[in-house]
């Protein structure tokens, strides 16, 4: 649960935009929505781990 | 958490996030989750005295202290659910943040109803023994 998960995202998001600009122009664009749908997975399974780190945080602050 | 980490956790993701909207609009979604998620998560580290305040209170017979846990779970409910539909909106899909929130007030009726139940039977114990039947 850290502040670097934020950059951790944006710069994949970045990433991402930038190769999915360079596909679309070099005429790949099915590989450029792989491209994106990957990334998407990835950044999923980041959230997805932070959430249930969130949840034991919310269970442990209200002792539930 | 300081001051300066929620200035700055806010309002970097949400230049980044404006950044994103144009190219990726799913990541910039994800991007403004993660930042919402980090900041509530911070947030409930900071109030754990607050609440262990409100627990002690209830342990001081202000009220049965099976009711304190459902005040709690009330509380992490209606939050968590607020969270959920706020991205929702966000990326678009008020219908789903609609159904999201309507989920989040079953949830809380449900976890309610000892508390109503005990209301209840607190309000005929009253009515019963105050009342003067015609």
């Amino acid at each position: 649960m850290d502040v670097d998960l934020i950059f951790k995202i944006a710069a994949i998001g970045i990433i991402v935009a930038v190769l999915n600009q360079v596909l679309i122009r070099s005429g790949r664009e099915e590989q450029a929505m792989l491209t994106t749908l990957a990334g998407l997975i990835v950044v999923l399974t980041i959230i997805v781990a932070e959430i249930s780190t969130l949840f034991e945080t919310v269970k442990s602050a209200f002792g539930l | 958490m300081t001051v300066w980490m929620i200035v700055g956790v806010s309002v970097t993701t949400a230049v980044l996030a404006l950044t994103l909207r144009q190219t990726q609009p799913a990541y910039a979604s994800v991007l403004s989750l993660a930042a919402g998620m980090l900041l509530l998560g911070a947030a409930l580290t900071a109030a754990v005295p607050l609440l262990g305040r409100i627990t002690a209170l209830f342990e001081n017979r202000l009220m049965d202290e099976r009711y304190s846990s459902v005040l709690l779970k009330a509380l992490a409910i209606a939050l968590l659910t607020g969270t959920a539909a706020d991205v929702c909106r966000d990326a678009g899909e008020s219908a789903l943040a609609s159904k999201a929130e309507f989920c989040g007030q079953i949830l809380l009726l449900v976890c309610g109803l000892p508390l109503f139940e005990y209301a209840a039977s607190l309000l005929e114990s009253l009515i019963r023994s105050q009342a003067v039947v015609p």
